[in-house]
């Protein structure tokens, strides 16, 4: 579920589908900016209620972030 | 007090000036810097330049030869940079956000004796041989510091003198390749004492906190030598988006922040997830681009903090119009730093009266020589002692100065000089903008120009026709119809030049392409 929420903002950022994978980086891979990955904590923020301040000094893989959003979740659950 | 290379001693090296100052002023063990966990005292500080002076001596740095610094805000680019100057040699810090064709062509066109980097940069340069002679990593097998380590720190700084050339920056220009700007040894004086200590008031017990890097002007001061000049510390970050400065902030609780519009909406636009809890701070400013009022007001009702906006050109080194702390006007650039004559001209080159628009002249004494081996573009901006700038400024009857665009941005509408600064002031406070760049357009039907908005959304908003009707709408009714965007191009980002300001002129050719369609 995480995962398919990721991958719709990611997909509406400009993001072709088939680049979107677990192992992908945020900026190796997906080539995302810093403005880009804030616009991902926030979308993670409006559509799933949680807070994941996306740091972009490490680039982070896809299933990192999905991590992140589940620890998220399970602390403040809806 | 009259701050000028003729008024400083026939021998002086600015490496020395401050190294050798702040340890007589018994600031050794104050903290100079903060890089990640580490510290560096001013002690520390002055045994490692003198090493690095040693070393690249040792290495064939010869005086007034140059070395590129390619590098990060990092320990090994402030050793670096002031082991070159106390050598009395140049360094040439490059910006690691330049495109690799652009990096090439500096280090090439500054004929850099050595580069230092790192090795990731070094694997993707193709490097000339005609001028380097030596590459020096930061990593790897004998990385700089490491050779630091094993080097004296005997080197007694290089007898130079204040009016010669001590460092250079690149500034990028609107068109064209990247310009070297050339330094006196004289101009961090003035930039520190001008605007490090008169405004913003800088003293030994300050953090400053810069978003600008050390390549770019701005940062230069904001990290290197202006806290330098007073015993203060700086913090040397990586970091590269909103939740990572926000982080930094907590981390080291800087008392003053040198910041720039983006980073202040950045900021804000987390404020739900990220808030700033930072009750060191006692000063905002602002520069490197116009600070939308909207984004002022914003930052003041989020943190109660004004932003102290102020504007400077690498070719004056910093600032030289600025607000001052506590009497800022949101939306203007303050009036002159005290030891600026700042003045705006009309086309023939006279005063222009209260309130008209014209050309803004500076004179000041930390003027840089010229553009290295570009005598024609010298020339075209320095008149004597003073510099055109190429910025489009009006002085309102209190003596505020506004920015009223670059001379290429400005443009008429309706037959009334029109700033795109102003339209877009408006257009960002609607709810769903979160950037916007206003360029004229003219079309074969229609001769006069009428106004286009190239816009990108907040997150949560979609493009469509209904929201295009809106925005429009919007900007109608707060605006005189001439200035309300007749379209509005949705994109997913705006072009920016390598210093974050909006590419006009890649939007104008964007708008050819949309036309041509």
């Amino acid at each position: 579920m995480v995962m398919d929420t990721l991958k719709a903002i990611l997909l509406e950022l400009g993001i072709e589908e088939s680049d979107v994978t677990e192992t992908a980086l945020l900026r190796k891979d997906l080539q995302l900016d810093s403005t880009e990955t804030v616009q991902i904590a926030l979308e993670l923020k409006r559509r799933l209620g949680v807070n994941v301040k996306l740091e972009a000094r490490q680039d982070m893989t896809l299933g990192h972030i999905c991590d992140l959003v589940v620890q998220a979740m399970a602390l403040n659950p809806a | 007090m009259d701050i000028s290379c003729e008024r400083l001693p026939e021998i002086f090296n600015i490496a020395a000036y401050f190294i050798e100052g702040s340890l007589s002023r018994g600031h050794s063990e104050r903290i100079a810097f903060y890089y990640r966990d580490e510290t560096y005292t001013y002690r520390t500080v002055r045994s490692y330049v003198r090493r690095a002076a040693t070393l690249l001596s040792e290495l064939g740095l010869d005086r007034e030869d140059r070395i590129a610094i390619l590098l990060p805000d990092t320990p090994e680019f402030i050793f670096a940079f002031w082991g070159a100057i106390w050598a009395g040699a140049v360094p040439v810090p490059i910006n690691t956000a330049c495109s690799i064709d652009d990096i090439q062509y500096i280090i090439q066109n500054c004929r850099a004796k050595i580069l230092l980097t790192s090795q990731e940069w070094h694997e993707k340069l193709t490097l000339g041989t005609e001028f380097l002679r030596d590459v020096l990593l930061v990593d790897g097998e004998t990385p700089f510091l490491s050779r630091l380590d094993q080097t004296s720190e005997e080197a007694t700084p290089s007898r130079t003198s204040p009016c010669e050339p001590a460092f250079w920056l690149y500034t990028s220009g609107s068109t064209g390749r990247p310009k070297g700007v050339v330094h006196m040894h004289s101009s961090m004086v003035v930039s520190a004492q001008r605007y490090g200590k008169d405004i913003v008031g800088l003293h030994e017990n300050d953090i400053t906190y810069s978003i600008a890097k050390m390549p770019f002007a701005y940062g230069l001061g904001n990290t290197l030598y202006m806290t330098m000049a007073v015993g203060a510390a700086s913090v040397l970050s990586d970091a590269a988006n909103a939740f990572d400065i926000i982080a930094d902030l907590h981390r080291y609780q800087p008392t003053v922040l040198f910041g720039v519009p983006s980073t202040y909406a950045s900021i804000l636009a987390v404020k739900e997830m990220a808030p700033l809890e930072t009750p060191r701070l006692r000063l905002c400013l602002s520069a490197a681009e116009q600070l939308p009022k909207t984004i002022w007001t914003r930052w003041l009702q989020a943190y109660g903090y004004e932003i102290c906006e102020g504007i400077g050109t690498t070719e004056l080194l910093h600032i030289f119009l600025s607000n001052r702390p506590g009497e800022c006007q949101p939306g203007s650039s303050g009036f002159p730093v005290p030891g600026y004559e700042v003045e705006i001209l009309d086309d023939q080159g006279y005063p222009v009266k209260v309130g008209e628009i014209g050309t803004l002249q500076v004179t000041g004494k930390s003027l840089m020589l010229g553009y290295w081996n570009r005598i024609e573009e010298t020339r075209k901006v320095i008149y004597g002692n003073s510099i055109r700038t190429g910025d489009q400024y009006q002085c309102d009857a209190e003596g505020f100065f506004w920015f009223m665009g670059r001379k290429d941005d400005l443009f008429k509408v309706n037959g009334q000089w029109t700033s795109p600064f102003e339209i877009e002031e408006v257009l960002l406070q609607h709810e769903s903008l979160l950037d916007v760049a206003i360029v004229p357009q003219t079309d074969a039907q229609e001769v006069l120009p009428y106004v286009v908005a190239f816009v990108t959304l907040k997150a949560g908003f979609t493009a469509s026709s209904e929201l295009e009707d809106g925005i429009r709408r919007f900007a109608k009714s707060r605006l005189p119809h001439f200035k309300a965007p007749k379209a509005i191009h949705f994109l997913d980002k705006l072009p920016r030049t390598p210093t974050g300001k909006i590419h006009r002129k890649a939007l104008g050719t964007k708008l050819a392409l949309v036309r041509a369609l």
